[in-house]
């Protein structure tokens, strides 16, 4: 998984989401962080699972990959950015289970 | 007819019956259009379904004008009418349906080379995760019923009326139930992983729509340009017309007859021979041609 440049205040909320993700899957993770872009490409390479990530509603990347629903969001000028957890394109079982993780972990 | 109001007798009824045919199959696209706009999510493959169903408007719509110009009388601008305006709009119709088919191949090709693979969510629904796959395939198959039904219907009027606008739209139906099938198909494979399916399915669909819409295209050429007059569905002359020219040559051996389309209608013109008096379209015995109302008028030119 990669992390692309994470506020430090979001890291607690990123940190809390994969770990509902290894208790949903049983899997371990590695993480690691670098820029979005790095991270994006990587993840359409298939080298990456997912990437969480601050992405604006029109990010140009949202056709390239899944994009899911927002952990967060917040405003920044007139943009809302939302911080995002996002899966490679046609994944769908994957992509439908981090949706309900992350549908699951508002409840929480 | 052309410098008359209104249809020919024989014909009212059944234009009354496409009228409204085609104002139900407006309303049913709308119909679907929506459907299919709400449900279609990221898929390549539906997106393409939903722009060829708003290039089916395009054929109703231009019928419904040209069937509203058409009734007109002649008058000073227009001395013969405004039969050619459904041989316009034919036109249009088969460029359209032209259109979709190089649209639709455009998009499988894009989509097979660039090796998209479609993303599809899911939607929390009373507290339960549903696949949107499933919207898509309820609104795909609704979005055969209307087109499959309508296109069959259209056909015997079309026939009738020598209508080959009405024609195309039947086709063009016909192509929209086939690639909603087809977005059906490619959904449905997508669920069980098999990402190229709905491309190579769309693929050979949009052949067959680009072969009939590059068919109805040279009849409407021919006709425009004055071109013999033309059967329904493809490049072969018309029996009318065959029937037509029989009984002109008949009845004025020696002579050359010339036979030229003006929409639905026939307009011939005797070369070499001299018009007897009185004489009138009416007065002709034709044998074979069942739909006596198409021969508009025969000219003389000695």
């Amino acid at each position: 998984m990669g992390f692309a440049e994470l506020r430090r205040e979001d890291e607690p909320a990123a940190h809390r989401f994969v770990a509902q993700l290894e208790q949903a899957t049983g899997a371990q993770t590695t993480i690691d962080a670098a820029s979005a872009e790095r991270q994006l490409v990587r993840l359409e390479e298939g080298d990456l699972d997912l990437v969480i990530g601050e992405f604006a509603a029109d990010t140009p990347w949202a056709t390239s990959v899944a994009i899911i629903e927002p952990l967060a969001t917040r405003r920044a000028g007139k943009r809302t950015l939302e911080l995002a957890p996002a899966a490679r394109n046609g994944e769908n079982r994957w992509i439908a289970l981090v949706e309900r993780e992350v549908r699951d972990g508002r409840g929480r | 007819m052309s410098e008359q109001r209104g249809h020919p007798k024989e014909i009212c009824a059944d234009m009354a019956s496409a009228v409204r045919l085609e104002w139900w199959n407006i309303g049913w696209t709308l119909t679907y259009i929506a459907a299919l706009g709400l449900a279609m999510g990221g898929s390549q493959a539906m997106r393409t379904a939903w722009i060829e169903d708003m290039l089916g408007l395009i054929p109703p719509i231009v019928f419904l004008i040209a069937e509203r110009y058409e009734r007109r009388a002649s008058n000073a601008r227009f001395h013969y009418g405004y039969d050619r305006v459904n041989g316009l709009g034919f036109l249009i119709a088969a460029v359209a349906l032209a259109a979709a088919g190089l649209f639709l191949l455009k998009d499988a090709v894009t989509a097979l080379a660039a090796q998209e693979h479609v993303t599809i969510g899911t939607v929390r629904i009373m507290g339960q995760d549903v696949w949107l796959g499933w919207f898509m395939l309820a609104a795909q198959a609704y979005a055969c019923i209307p087109p499959f039904i309508i296109g069959r219907k259209e056909l015997p009027l079309a026939t009738r009326l020598r209508d080959k606008l009405l024609h195309t739209d039947a086709l063009m139906n016909k192509a929209n139930w086939q690639t909603g099938v087809a977005g059906f198909v490619g959904v449905a494979l997508l669920g069980f992983g098999l990402w190229w399916a709905d491309a190579v399915a769309a693929a050979v669909i949009s052949a067959g729509i680009i072969w009939d819409g590059w068919r109805a295209l040279k009849v409407a050429i021919a006709e425009l340009n004055d071109g013999v007059p033309h059967e329904l569905d493809g490049d072969r002359r018309a029996d009318d017309a065959k029937a037509i020219a029989k009984a002109l040559k008949a009845r004025f051996p020696g002579a050359k007859v010339l036979l030229r389309e003006t929409g639905r209608y026939i307009r011939a013109e005797v070369v070499g021979a001299e018009p007897p008096k009185g004489f009138g379209p009416d007065d002709l015995e034709i044998e074979g041609l069942d739909a006596r109302w198409r021969l508009d008028s025969v000219a003389f030119r000695p």
